[in-house]
């Protein structure tokens, strides 16, 4: 298959899933019950709530609904937002542009420090610091986010005051929902290196390159390294999907203005327009995280394309 | 399990022992004691069912009773603690240590009936997918893939929004969040197993394809099934802490871990107490789960190892 048909297939398929998830959200949200009743003043009558509903353009058949989302869905259109009365994408965009700078920042500092920490355990295998940060490793990833971020408030912005408590400003206001965001992730990726370098480490090329003379430094830079990053990039694929859709505990405790929180708001008002529109664009993040992960894959082991094409 | 031996000294009976050293004794593999991670797997797990079952035996007080007078109470040990209140008291009165130890059985069962339904929906279309193959297998695949690319939050907040907010609909809304691991591992362990001689033998002599499913092909995943199983219950145990933290789990007055801390966040700046035991409780839980986990697929690696290797 030539790069035209690898493109078309990948458009294929991130159309499909666009096209399920917009479907499956579409469907679910009018089970929640009337967007009217949340838009209304109180004391509304029955025919301002009909008013209310022709307005927003539910007083049509569902499957109209449906042909008319989908048909504006093609060109770009996610329609307006019922409480902000503003285009619905255009508010999912900056609040996502939040999550977007969470989520990459948190990843970026869970790489930079598991990836040297595993290869240090594993190289040091069996001594006190390998038990030491494997140990802490099981601890990262047992101790829920919504705990340490809130800990991490007394500690540092109540108790030493170094950091602010919440909210969205400068660098400083990153560090604690980054850190305590990326702490999972930290935590696994510093036991997958791990247990990856071991592997690698012990397998018949790496003898080879010992046996031919080279030192402990250049088999590892030179030789394990690589190998042993794959199934570390994968997971790092995987981390940054369950992140960007996974901030909305993070976002809640440090009152960041993200796209998790915006679409539990939205769901909690019945505002269809933006749930959707937010639904719609973490998905396009989602399988385009993933297509991107899938380059660097075929990048460090060149078989998967060969096997692939 | 076999290997478990290898760690003890093998002497022939008959044989009289050599005269000891103290090196010897020092070096010599330790016999059959308990490790650290099933260790602390045990206190935890037995902390938690004593804490289900007779927590009015433990609690020093009603996790209920409101005593506004007492409210947010430091602990005992610091300045301005009450001693009839161990872990200090929330901001309704209520006895923090009480609560804490009441929220064990909603954790407890909550996360313990999650998993096993999840965990018998998963296995069950696990293994008919692995071993028929085809359609239905295709169905399981696709199934599994649009689950983990939709937002499971979005997905539990429709739920417990169109369904109401009620324990049962909450362990089913849960349970849809464990099925897919356990699909994933089964299918792709029973695949191979189908191929295997005593499979093949089974269909030869006649048996039908549920017995040869419950009988020979599950006791074949049972391996990774509790590994799989141990990580699980540790996910569904933050899961349920985190949809309650977000007010959409357990509901008040039910004394849950994630609901406490929910509550209590407001007084996190003057009460940091009635946030710090809550979800020390949780990690503790998803800890001992984590760690036997771990140590149930070093325990079982070798035999996961030959089932995968033989395929």
């Amino acid at each position: 298959m030539g790069w035209l048909g690898e493109a078309a297939r990948t458009l294929g398929h991130l159309l499909v899933v666009m096209l399920g998830t917009a479907s499956l959200v579409f469907v679910v949200l009018r089970l929640t019950g009337d967007p009217a009743m949340m838009v209304a003043p109180p004391g509304a009558t029955l025919d301002d709530l009909a008013a209310i509903r022709r307005e927003l353009g539910l007083d049509h058949s569902i499957g109209m609904q449906y042909v008319e989302f989908l048909r504006k869905l093609a060109v770009g259109d996610l329609a307006e937002s019922f409480r902000y009365r503003r285009p619905a994408l255009e508010i999912v965009t900056e609040r996502a542009a939040a999550t977007v700078q969470l989520a990459l920042v948190a990843q970026l500092l869970a790489i930079v420090v598991a990836i040297p920490l595993g290869v240090v355990a594993a190289i040091r295998r069996d001594s006190w610091l390998d038990a030491a940060l494997t140990g802490l490793a099981t601890l990262g990833q047992s101790i829920p986010h919504f705990w340490l971020g809130l800990m991490a408030i007394v500690v540092f912005a109540v108790q030493l005051g170094w950091l602010p408590t919440s909210g969205r400003g400068g660098w400083l206001h990153l560090v604690l929902p980054a850190v305590t965001l990326s702490s999972y992730s930290m935590a696994s990726l510093t036991r997958l290196m791990r247990s990856s370098v071991l592997e690698v480490l012990g397998s018949d090329y790496i003898r080879t390159a010992r046996a031919k003379g080279l030192g402990t430094g250049p088999v590892l830079f030179k030789h394990a390294l690589k190998n042993a990053m794959i199934p570390v990039v994968t997971l790092t694929g995987l981390q940054l999907g369950v992140l960007l859709s996974g901030t909305v505990i993070v976002e809640t405790v440090f009152a960041w203005p993200g796209i998790g929180r915006l679409i539990i708001e939205a769901i909690h008002t019945r505002d269809y327009p933006l749930v959707q529109a937010g639904v719609v664009l973490m998905a396009l993040l989602f399988v385009v995280v993933n297509q991107g992960i899938d380059l660097c894959y075929r990048w460090l082991d060149p078989r998967v394309a060969g096997r692939r094409g | 399990m076999s290997h478990v031996d290898v760690s003890a000294p093998v002497r022939p009976a008959d044989v009289p022992a050599a005269p000891v050293t103290a090196e010897e004794v020092a070096t010599r593999p330790r016999r059959s004691r308990l490790g650290f991670k099933p260790g602390f797997g045990l206190v935890v797990g037995t902390a938690l069912v004593v804490g289900t079952l007779f927590p009015g035996q433990i609690a020093p007080a009603s996790p209920t009773d409101q005593q506004l007078a007492e409210r947010l109470r430091p602990p005992a040990w610091m300045e301005g603690g009450a001693t009839g209140h161990l872990l200090g008291t929330d901001s309704l009165g209520r006895d923090v240590c009480s609560r804490v130890i009441y929220g064990a059985r909603t954790t407890f069962l909550v996360a313990l009936a999650a998993s096993l339904i999840g965990g018998i929906g998963g296995t069950g279309l696990g293994l008919l997918a692995g071993y028929h193959g085809g359609v239905l297998d295709e169905l399981v695949r696709k199934l599994v893939d649009m689950q983990l690319a939709f937002p499971y939050l979005l997905l539990a907040i429709s739920a417990l929004a169109v369904a109401g907010r009620s324990l049962p609909i909450l362990v089913v809304v849960l349970a849809l969040s464990s099925w897919p691991a356990f699909a994933r591992i089964v299918r792709g362990e029973v695949l191979s197993l189908r191929e295997r001689q005593f499979i093949e033998g089974a269909r030869a002599i006649g048996c039908a394809d549920p017995r040869i499913l419950l009988a020979h092909v599950l006791p074949g995943v049972t391996a990774s099934l509790c590994v799989v199983w141990s990580f699980d219950l540790a996910r569904v145990v933050v899961l349920e802490s985190s949809l309650s933290f977000l007010g959409l789990g357990v509901q008040p007055p039910t004394p849950s871990w994630g609901m406490d801390l929910s509550e209590s966040r407001q007084f996190l700046q003057i009460a940091y107490w009635t946030v710090l035991f809550p979800g020390l409780a949780i990690s503790v839980v998803v800890l001992a789960a984590n760690l036997v986990g771990d140590w149930v697929r070093d325990v079982l690696d070798p035999i996961v190892k030959r089932n995968r290797a033989s395929a």
